[in-house]
């Protein structure tokens, strides 16, 4: 892919203590004149972004302004997730403003799915390699 | 009734039919899920059988009762919020 970057999968430890290697994007998320620094879970088998609790309130976001209502399945069902735009910066790409589904629960981890970070980057992976890359969707007509 | 109409019917009368107590064991289980942490919300069978299942549960059972909604409502509110938080950047420009 043209003006992709290159980032390692990094090693985690799951709760049975089995190690696994996963692909974390550092990434750097706007929320009007706050900008917080993080790690996002690239899951292609997520359909939206998830947001946690805690990582919304350091952006200075204030959940009871939230007003949009996000429902989530899976494991996260019973917990209640608001609508947040944030910009979003991966490197020295231009940033895109990402939709997620803010949850008010910190276990969590911040997700990258398909609504829509899927369809602002292409994500090339090589799990061989231990190693992903991402480059912006410059043309999205 | 071929072998695999056979599977199939036992499956459902394990979904259908399922006791209190292993009903129990098996809501257990899945709200035991929720304690992960660094893997997506989104389930799937396979991630599911990574995790340590208790003696006499069904991972059929499990995956029908973890993924019970779709996503079209949460995409539909997301995409919406985007559509809006455009062109309110245009209006702003």
């Amino acid at each position: 892919m043209r003006n992709s970057k290159q980032f390692p999968f990094l090693k985690k430890v799951n709760n049975l203590g089995q190690e696994n290697f996963v692909p974390y994007v550092p990434i750097t998320l706007r929320y009007r004149d706050i900008s917080v620094d993080s790690m996002g879970l690239l899951d292609t088998g997520a359909m939206i972004n998830v947001l946690p609790y805690n990582l919304g309130l350091r952006l200075g976001a204030i959940w009871e302004n939230k007003t949009v209502s996000i429902p989530l399945a899976g494991n996260l069902q019973p917990i209640e997730a608001r609508g947040l735009v944030v910009s979003v910066m991966i490197d020295d790409f231009p940033s895109v403003r990402l939709a997620f589904a803010w949850a008010e629960s910190n276990d969590v981890p911040l997700i990258l799915g398909q609504v829509n970070f899927f369809r602002e980057f292409n994500v090339c992976f090589y799990g061989s390699q231990l190693i992903f890359e991402v480059c912006p969707v410059l043309d999205k007509s | 009734m071929s072998a695999n109409l056979a599977e199939q019917q036992k499956l459902l009368e394990k979904i259908q039919f399922l006791s209190e107590d292993k009903l129990n064991r098996v809501l257990s289980f899945v709200d035991s899920l929720s304690n992960l942490k660094d893997e997506s919300p989104i389930g799937t069978q396979e991630k599911i059988s990574n995790r340590e299942v208790p003696q006499d549960v069904n991972l059929d059972v499990v995956t029908k009762i973890w993924q019970p909604c779709n996503d079209y409502d949460a995409i539909e509110k997301l995409t919406n919020l985007l559509e809006t938080d455009k062109l309110n950047s245009n209006e702003k420009l």
